[in-house]
């Protein structure tokens, strides 16, 4: 039987961690000093002079990006920061004044005498200004090459810039990714590098080896559309697990359902390095690729018509690819929901451009080709069958095309 | 005397070879440049030519040596043994009626919409004794008893029935980039060793120790000048082997991405549509040039020929979408809808159209070639034209015959575009010609389209597969080349 003391006993001892938080005074500004996630931070905050702010009057509430949050800015771009105090004090700014989308809470909140201190896994950007272009003042040559995912976009994009009167050459050449990161990083000779995945550890090397800190820029969302035969009345939706299985182990349709016909599914998927292929073994098969390699009567193509074709010849094929090529062929094909999401938006995979500062400072033209994109690209990046980016996305894209060319 | 008319006639001589070498020296003297920049011309086209084939052979066995010297990385497998279920229904499967010690019949009673969890030559458990599917159906399972070194044991109804299958390995947590301990999926780790190389991502680490039990390993991180990164809980891990030359001339799968470099599922894909070909040009060219040779009036020739020469100008592309369009329709009219839209057969016979032409054009020279003399012989011992051709004719032209046959393989072989669009994409490893298989100058076409990145072992096999397509149409090129010669001395 616990008396009253007791309890009393066990209610100080479990109170104790928190009357030691409590009993020493913190502001934010010196929790943050204290905590070893928030180096990089309480650089930045030293070097804008902001320390006061974060001592000062709450409440506030600071969102804390960890250090592992500023592997995304390269260093240039935080040397950029540094020395332009009135684009670090926004970009602090926003940490204070912001809410949190686009990040994940790391830890349990803090609290300090003058607020909260929330720890997050990524920057929270403003909406930088970018620099306003005239394309009839550019002058000098573009050389972009890459994905053809990212083709349309981009083309679209170096037609208006021509139009609006840039007198110099652009070329914009659909090669694939890889194909556009040789000519970016081995041989240096393009400029911008088109890519619908992400850039490998073989490449970063061959840029760096080259001399160009090569960094990303998000310019839109692709979402992944999986289609049937328009003769298919019976697929109506695919939970998860069945489409795993529809595009590995089943031979039938109804080794996916039992309702369903025994009919031999054939299959028609992206190739092997492309982003999509990529997001869809992420998402699906949790990475693991070889299910869906080594399932019978797969085609792989990385010409989406040719998956277009095979999906639309045959009532008991099954594919994915981009949401683009689905819209332009929504008179042969039906998409299927998953899990009752119809795919629009649902599901989504990068659209990336790649570039160096390097390069940039080299060809301003390039810089200033790259302004010209950020401005315009929600406008075109529709008609050329893909979803704006994310807000967030594209405030890292402007902020680094910002600090490539010293805008 | 003598001596005075030797000096004579050696000053004679000397005269005449003075005079000579004076109007070869004028005769040289005469500069012809134009001449001499010709023939400068044509020994630079000739060498930039050879230099040129040199230089492909150079990068094609340089990059294949590459491809044979770099380690590819395979998924590590692993036994699992699980309960068997029904996927399609969501029920676990068990034994429908008792089964004793003798009986090799296992009565399941399953769904007849159910999908078998069972293969043929799968490892199945009941009750601590293991067995060998030998046939598999929905009513039961036909078993060899008691395997692996287990007893044979009398099981009762409703016993569980459990499947041994391959797993991937995989991570079974998240691993930071300064972990050094990695989680792995249950029972994985049986299938590593001290001192093995892990590849995870694009990352290599070293196992130091391995924890059968807890199903964890202590590892190296970032080995061979790899970096240490962020990897989440699901990733497959693979394990380095060697590239072997036998393995890609022998291997029945191929899947670069999963280490599975076996060239025979596009080397077969190339077999059969180039037999597809083969088997319409070569009756149609023949019967072809059989008819203009033998049969057919001047006139008529002269009308067909060309025409024929001009199906030789059609780009391979047209012919393609030919087969993609037309042809694929038109055998799933007749053969049915399991005919798929990319299959080996309606290339192969496309590439056959294509081909008629080269092998009516070189069987006809070749039967034209037959002396006039050895016909009209035959015509005077009363042979009959039919005759004469199949017993005169022919048999003095099939080395000529022979040669086109094999410059018709080597085409069939080396063609690009028609496979590309027409006969599937994809590894495939089948002898139905109804069902899509990717050839080997199709993978190329898709693969150095794509986004590959370089440097990496699936780029390098593009080059080991050309040079094998470079192997293969040589190899049909000099035995041409030689039949050829052959029939040229004997004519």
């Amino acid at each position: 039987m616990m008396n009253f003391r007791t309890i009393l006993y066990l209610v100080a001892v479990l109170a104790l961690p928190f009357a030691i938080v409590q009993a020493d005074s913190h502001t934010l500004a010196e929790l943050v000093a204290e905590n070893e996630q928030l180096t990089t931070l309480q650089m930045l905050v030293d070097s804008a002079g902001m320390g006061d702010a974060l001592a000062g009057e709450g409440p506030l509430t600071l969102y804390a990006p960890v250090d592992e949050a500023f592997a995304a800015l390269p260093d240039f771009a935080v040397d950029w920061l540094l020395n332009n105090p009135d684009r670090l004090a926004a970009v602090i700014n926003q940490h204070l004044t912001g809410d949190m989308t686009g990040a994940n809470a790391v830890a349990d909140p803090l609290d300090a005498d003058n607020g909260t201190l929330q720890l997050i896994d990524a920057l929270l950007l403003p909406e930088l200004e970018l620099t306003e272009v005239i394309p009839a003042f550019v002058e000098g040559d573009i050389i972009a090459a890459g994905s053809s995912t990212v083709f349309p976009l981009s083309d679209a994009i170096a037609t208006r810039f021509r139009d609006e009167g840039y007198a110099g050459n652009i070329t914009v050449d659909s090669i694939g990714s890889g194909a556009g990161f040789e000519r970016f990083c081995a041989e240096g000779v393009t400029d911008i590098s088109n890519a619908s995945r992400g850039i490998k550890d073989a490449e970063l090397e061959n840029c760096h080896s080259i001399g160009r800190s090569v960094f990303p820029i998000r310019v839109g969302t692709d979402a992944l559309a999986v289609v049937i035969n328009s003769a298919n009345d019976f697929a109506d939706n695919l939970t998860l697990e069945e489409l795993a299985r529809l595009f590995s182990t089943a031979n039938t349709w109804q080794d996916v359902n039992a309702d369903w016909p025994a009919e031999p599914v054939e299959r028609f998927i992206p190739g092997t390095d492309s982003g999509t292929f990529d997001y869809f073994v992420e998402e699906v098969f949790d990475k693991d690729q070889a299910p869906m390699l080594d399932a019978a009567r797969t085609s792989l193509s990385e010409d989406d018509n040719v998956l277009v074709n095979g999906v639309s010849g045959n009532p008991y094929a099954v594919g994915f690819f981009g949401y683009a090529y689905f819209e332009a062929n929504r008179d042969i094909l039906k998409a299927v929901p998953i899990e009752d999401v119809a795919p629009a938006g649902s599901s989504v995979d990068d659209v990336f451009m790649y570039a160096a500062p390097e390069t940039i400072s080299e060809k301003p033209q390039v810089g200033e080709f790259l302004n010209y994109y950020l401005a315009v690209v929600n406008e075109e990046v529709e008609a050329a069958g893909y979803f704006p980016a994310d807000a967030a996305g594209l405030n890292v894209a402007r902020l680094l095309v910002a600090a490539a060319t010293g805008g | 005397m003598a001596q005075y008319q030797a000096v004579q006639r050696s000053g004679a001589e000397k005269a005449a070879t003075l005079e000579r070498a004076l109007r070869q020296r004028s005769l040289r003297r005469r500069a012809r440049p134009v001449e001499s920049i010709v023939r400068f011309l044509l020994l630079l086209c000739g060498l930039v030519s050879i230099l040129s084939t040199v230089g492909i052979l150079v990068t094609l066995g340089e990059n294949s040596l590459l491809f044979f010297s770099q380690r590819s990385w395979q998924q590590v497998k692993y036994d699992t043994v699980e309960r068997a279920v029904v996927v399609n229904l969501g029920q676990e499967v068990s034994l429908a009626a008792a089964l004793d010690a003798q009986n090799s019949y296992l009565s399941l009673e399953l769904d007849e919409r159910a999908t078998l969890p069972f293969s043929e030559g799968q490892l199945i458990e009941l009750g601590g004794e293991r067995m060998r599917v030998m046939a598999a159906s929905r009513d039961g399972l036909e078993v060899e008893r008691g395997v692996n070194a287990s007893q044979a044991l009398a099981h009762p109804v409703d016993t569980p029935v459990f499947v041994h299958n391959e797993r991937t390995v995989l991570l079974g947590a998240d691993l930071r980039a300064d972990d050094t301990v990695i989680h792995l999926s249950e029972g994985a780790a049986a299938a590593f060793q001290i001192d093995d190389l892990i590849q995870a991502d694009e990352e290599v680490m070293r196992v130091l120790q391995v924890e059968p039990v807890s199903d964890m390993l202590a590892v190296r991180r970032g080995e061979e000048g790899s970096n240490p990164a962020r990897h989440s809980a699901g990733l497959p891990l693979f394990s380095p082997s060697a590239v072997t030359l036998g393995e890609f001339l022998t291997g029945t799968r191929w899947n670069p991405q999963l280490g599975h470099l076996g060239i025979w599922p596009l080397l077969n894909a190339t077999l059969m549509t180039t037999f597809f070909a083969l088997l319409t040009a070569l009756p149609v060219g023949l019967g072809v040039a059989i008819y203009l040779s033998e049969y057919a009036s001047a006139r008529v020739r002269s009308l067909v020929k060309p025409v024929l020469e001009l199906l030789v100008g059609v780009p391979t592309v047209v012919f393609g979408y030919f087969a993609l369009t037309w042809m694929t329709p038109l055998l799933q009219q007749i053969i049915g809808p399991q005919v798929k839209q990319f299959n080996t057969l309606s290339a192969g016979l496309v590439m056959g159209i294509m081909i008629v032409p080269t092998i009516a054009s070189i069987s006809e020279d070749a039967l034209g070639a037959v002396p006039r003399a050895l016909r009209e012989a035959s015509y005077a011992l009363g042979a009959t034209r039919q005759e004469t051709i199949r017993r005169a004719v022919l048999p003095a032209a099939v080395s000529g015959i022979m040669a086109a046959f094999l410059l018709g393989i080597s085409r069939a072989v080396g063609e690009t575009m028609i496979v590309a669009l027409a006969a599937g994409a994809g590894p495939n490893f089948t002898f139905n010609p109804l069902e899509g298989a990717e050839t080997m100058t199709g993978h190329i076409v898709r693969i150095s389209g794509g986004d590959i990145s370089y440097n990496t072992i699936d780029y390098n096999s593009l080059f080991a597969i050309g040079l094998l397509l470079f192997l293969l149409t040589l190899a049909f090129n000099v035995v041409s080349g030689a039949i050829t010669r052959r029939y040229r001395e004997a004519t």
